[in-house]
């Protein structure tokens, strides 16, 4: 049994309970047992089964397709391919909220191996199956580019020769840019005079860094089911943001809002691999052709060729003080973005943003470009372009520290940017305290002792702007007996959105936890939300929470002084004092409405304005360290001890911000240590499926200490802020960091499988 | 998806042998079905009929039953099996640890020896050690019982000496000798290794006088490489010792040379470095247990 241990920090004032206590989650005896239900478990009447071909090429053009044998299978009701969705008029085939590049089905052309080119709708999920291998197509093979430089290159293939129109979703404007044909979008952070310096620097470090194209891995592989009624739309569907998938499919089908309805039952993973639309409107199209209910759902080896994580290469260059205050950075991002733009371009905004890091830094010189290839379309994934720019910025601030004889964690204290300093111009000052932090870890990892041989301790940290548009509105109803029920469209995605929001209710309302209960995520049922990503839940949803739980109160306030023509209201915990008699929300309630019936409402909302005015509404910090052993005959790499700080401000259940953090970090070994989609040069796959393509599992798990950072500094509720990526972010480059500590070699390109380890180690004995 | 299939789930031997009569040949054995399912999943094979065998009762047990005490696993026997198993703890100890660390729980408690040999997918833990074990497979056709080599049986990768209606029933272990010692070694980063080392050792008045090295993931079949286990001929069996380690040296030399094959663990010249590692380990390893039984 590997050793955990858990550290709490607190510096906040007391919160009201159930706040800062680790209820068990709501949802976990349901999922252990089997009993809960997601989008998979979901039926209709009359629902029938669809299934998908796809494309063997990874860049082709369609001559033709013949679906002649597949429909003459028994069972079959339908084979639809993108010429029937376009004669339909009633469709519009292309969609995506940032750019609508994305077709429902090929277009007359194939982008990656594994897209979709037909949809087949039967009685059952085998016949469409087999009738799907029944389509024959005839490609046209075109040439193929898989990697970044490759697509930038002179002979390149276009892989997008009409520029695609922009999505829905507001905020690309200035990072739609293309310099060349297959740049999807350019992300600029750019202050201060970079020229002047690195012109004085005592010390410039110059590097490049690769990042692999990953996968997530949500145990529940995409899936969803669309069923037609009386004019209206219904898909459930496993998903983050139904408020987003409803918006972007409504324009797919020209549908008002209120015709247009999305439900996301418990969600089996998302990882922001769920986050905004992947086949909704493919599943609600068949059924549209179909004209029944369809239920698709994907395998993992599917789900793969739906949606993975950027991969990048960066060239960076900083210049440094002589006492290691950092003077500059220039980098170059080049994100591989796969076939169509997805979540991509905002991925691209954000790594730009994050690559500076936490610190003091007079001039940055950063561009981003996300870049098209025939290859399976890269979209948001949990750390949101981070990791791809901290392993290349950390490394460099632990290569300056070797270089100029100054401890690691010394460098970044004199750099770091204090409690309320903003990193750059025009944003809200951090809300973290590094330093703190810092000691932390140096402390748990035991940093001022002589590890083992072959042994050594790596950190490194990172700073998100979170990117959560502060958008949420949420309804608390309070009822006759003095139970509450919420409604709010955060998903249940495994982060236990469903034990925290009730805690808050309960708190706000000062009534038991077992007298709440939540109802998530279905359009057409619950308050608006923007989106369940970017650690935003906890801290926005939290905050219109609290705010319907005011509004609610508000009303009853009025209602008491009205019904008992009360002197004197005074809060108190689960109602009020009304002239001396304490009075419960429910009996306010009967009183009210003069019987045992009736309900308050109340509604609760946040925007940009206040406290959630300046951008980012928090910030997410990471600080990670590790030890690691090398051995250096297999160049193998184990993480013996990992620390993480989950610096949020409140935990309101400390135990899931621990599982938060956990999880993060060792979501974070992955791409450090095992994950990476391998594509050959000719655009073939080559392990697109869970036994080759390695995701870490409970044994590779290390001696933990995960430490909870409250200090009561975040803009939610109670000072809580965001969690659950930032113990992500510095994952692969305290390895790094600790790797070149334990076998003086210094690891520029993720994930540092045995071989690049091996092939370091011979080329520094070759070098001595 | 798997594709349609017919299941027969035969009670015996002979009742396994009439399902296979009653399909024209259109039909595969499976006990656990954790490689053929893969494949068929796949789209890589279908057949009309599976025939399972977990039911029958003739491919079941693990006894020491054979000629001079020699170890006798049943055809649809478990890795998980054979890891708890007293006798092979005490008679093969390196075969405990290497089902220990076959793939993943789920195969282990699912998958068999017999299919694991059948299926001869190139990355074969077992199929390694055992040819280094000189051990040998029984199968059984309507027309009688045969017993072959290991390194008769495994033909190609994916290819094995069975006809198709035959059967794998048991895999023979000979006991070791005096002297002797067995050990088995791999580098492994994902599910399958990415090279292993078998290799037998015996140990006569302090020196190595007899060896035997296979080689596994390393090549396109699991094979014995004599010349590699030549070198070890002569040496003191210590691995402190000079002519151990020149023996060695020369030994991973000769492992050099191997026509290996890259893939997603690794270059061959990382993997014929792997090879080396793992010899030096696996040789260590048998000489320990050589050391116990002397």
């Amino acid at each position: 049994m590997t050793r955990v241990e858990t550290r709490r920090v607190t510096t906040r004032p007391t919160p009201p309970s159930p706040i800062g206590e680790s209820v068990p989650r709501r949802d976990g005896v349901a999922k252990v047992t089997g009993a809960a239900r997601y989008a998979t478990d979901m039926t209709v009447p009359g629902m029938a089964w669809a299934k998908v071909l796809r494309s063997p090429y990874p860049h082709a053009r369609i001559r033709s397709i013949d679906t002649s044998a597949a429909k003459a299978l028994p069972g079959v009701i339908a084979v639809v391919t993108a010429e029937d969705l376009k004669a339909r008029g009633d469709i519009n085939l292309y969609y995506g909220h940032a750019l609508t590049d994305h077709p429902i089905l090929a277009d007359g052309v194939v982008r990656y191996s594994g897209e979709a080119v037909a949809g087949v709708v039967a009685e059952d999920e085998l016949t469409a199956y087999e009738a799907a291998q029944a389509i024959l197509v005839d490609y046209e093979p075109l040439t193929v580019v898989v990697d970044v430089e490759g697509a930038l290159g002179s002979g390149a293939p276009i892989i997008h020769e009409k520029e695609a129109k922009q999505g829905f979703h507001r905020g690309f404007d200035e990072d739609i840019q293309r310099d060349h044909p297959n740049v999807c979008s350019t992300a600029v952070q750019k202050f201060g005079d970079i020229d002047a310096a690195f012109v004085g620097a005592h010390l410039v470090l110059e590097g490049e860094y690769r990042y692999p194209n990953s996968y997530a891995y949500a145990m529940e592989p995409y899936n969803s089911m669309a069923e037609w009624r009386h004019g209206g739309l219904t898909v459930w569907t496993s998903c983050q943001h139904p408020f987003m998938v409803r918006d972007d499919v409504s324009h797919v089908f020209n549908l008002a809002l209120a015709n247009m309805r999305v439900i996301a039952p418990y969600v089996g993973g998302g990882y922001g691999s769920k986050s905004y639309t992947k086949i909704e409107p493919l599943t609600a199209a068949l059924a549209l052709v179909a004209g029944r209910p369809v239920k698709l759902v994907l395998s993992i080896d599917e789900s793969i060729l739906t949606t993975r994580g950027d991969g990048a290469r960066v060239r960076i260059k900083t210049a440094f003080e002589a006492d290691g205050r950092i003077r500059g950075r220039q980098a170059e991002i080049l994100l591989n973005t796969g076939a169509y733009a997805e979540n991509s371009p905002l991925v691209a905004r954000k790594s730009a943003n994050r690559i500076s890091g936490p610190y003091r830094i007079p001039a940055l010189d950063i561009t981003c470009r996300a870049i098209y290839t025939n290859t399976a379309p890269a979209s948001s994934f949990r750390g949101f372009g981070a990791p791809q720019g901290v392993l290349p910025g950390e490394s460099q601030i632990d290569e300056a520290a070797e270089r100029l004889g100054i401890d690691p964690i010394e460098i970044r204290r004199r750099n770091v940017v204090a409690p309320g300093e903003a990193p750059w111009p025009k944003v809200r000052g951090l809300d973290a305290d590094l330093q703190a932090d810092l000691s932390l870890v140096a402390e748990a990892l035991d940093w001022a002792s002589t590890p083992q041989p072959s042994h050594a301790r790596g950190i490194a940290i990172s700073a998100s702007d979170a990117g959560s548009e502060p958008v949420s509105t949420a309804l608390i109803r309070i009822h006759v007996d003095g139970s509450a029920t919420a409604t709010i469209g955060t998903s249940e995605i495994g982060q236990g959105s469903a034990t925290v929001m009730a805690q808050i209710v309960a708190a706000e309302l000062g009534i038991a936890l077992d007298k709440v209960s939540l109802l998530q995520s279905d359009t057409a049922a619950v308050a608006y939300d923007r989106s369940t990503g970017a650690s935003r839940s906890t801290t926005i949803v939290g905050l219109a929470l609290q705010d319907a739980a005011r509004d609610a109160r508000e009303q009853m306030r009025e209602w008491a002084g009205e019904v008992w023509s009360a002197e004197s209201i005074e809060e108190a915990r689960g109602g009020f004092v009304v002239d001396g008699v304490h009075r419960g929300w429910g009996e306010i309630v009967g009183a009210y409405f003069a019987g045992d019936f009736g309900e308050v409402v109340g509604r609760g909302r946040v925007r940009k304005v206040g406290a959630t005015k300046q951008m980012p509404p928090f910030w997410e910090v990471g600080c990670v360290g590790v030890e690691v052993h090398v051995d250096e005959e297999t160049g193998q790499i184990r993480v013996d001890k990992l620390v993480t700080v989950g610096d949020v401000g409140c935990a309101i259940n400390p135990q899931l911000v621990e599982s938060q953090d956990l999880g993060a970090a060792i979501m974070g070994f992955g791409m450090a240590l095992t994950e990476e989609l391998i594509y050959t040069n000719e655009g073939t796959l080559l392990n697109g499926n869970i036994v080759e393509y390695r995701v870490p599992r409970a044994s590779d798990m290390p001696e933990y200490i995960g430490i909870i950072a409250e200090r009561g500094d975040g803009v939610g509720i109670y000072g809580a802020k965001g969690g659950g990526e930032g113990s992500l972010n510095p994952v692969a480059a305290a390895i790094a960091n600790a790797v070149r500590r334990a076998a003086g070699i210094r690891l520029r390109e993720a994930p540092f499988t045995p071989e690049r380890v091996w092939q370091a180690i011979q080329e520094r004995d070759a070098a001595k | 998806m798997i594709p349609r299939f017919a299941l027969a789930r035969p009670a015996s031997l002979a009742a396994a042998f009439d399902a296979w009569d009653a399909t024209d040949g259109d039909a595969s054995w499976y006990a656990g079905g954790t490689e053929i399912l893969q494949v068929m999943k796949m789209g890589l094979a279908r057949f009309g009929t599976m025939i399972d065998l977990k039911r029958v009762p003739e491919l079941r047990g693990i006894s020491l039953a054979g000629g001079d005490g020699e170890l006798v696993i049943g055809g649809s026997v478990t890795h998980r099996e054979i890891e708890v198993n007293q006798d092979v703890a005490r008679e093969l100890p390196g075969l405990v640890a290497l089902e220990a660390h076959v793939a993943n729980i789920r195969v282990r408690n699912q998958g068999t020896l017999g299919g694991n040999l059948c299926f001869a997918e190139p990355h074969s833990d077992p199929a390694t050690f055992l040819l280094a074990c000189d051990a040998r497979v029984r199968l059984q056709g309507r027309g009688g019982t045969r017993e072959v080599a290991i390194d008769q049986f495994i033909t190609g990768p994916l290819e094995t000496a069975r006809e198709a209606d035959e059967l794998l029933t048991a895999v023979i272990v000979p006991s070791a000798r005096s002297g002797e010692g067995r050990a088995y070694e791999k580098a492994k980063f994902r599910e399958r290794p990415a090279v292993s080392v078998g290799i037998r050792l015996r140990v006569q008045a302090g020196v190595i006088a007899e060896a035997h090295v296979s080689v596994g993931s390393l090549t396109d079949i699991p094979m014995l490489v004599p010349d590699v286990a030549a070198a070890f001929l002569g040496a003191q069996a210590d691995v402190a010792a000079g002519t151990f380690g020149e023996a060695l040296a020369k030994a991973r030399t000769r492992l050099g040379h191997l026509d290996a094959i890259g893939d997603l663990d690794g270059s061959p010249d990382f993997k014929r470095h792997l090879a080396g590692v793992m010899l030096g380990r696996a040789a260590s390893a048998a000489l320990s247990e050589a050391a116990a039984r002397a």
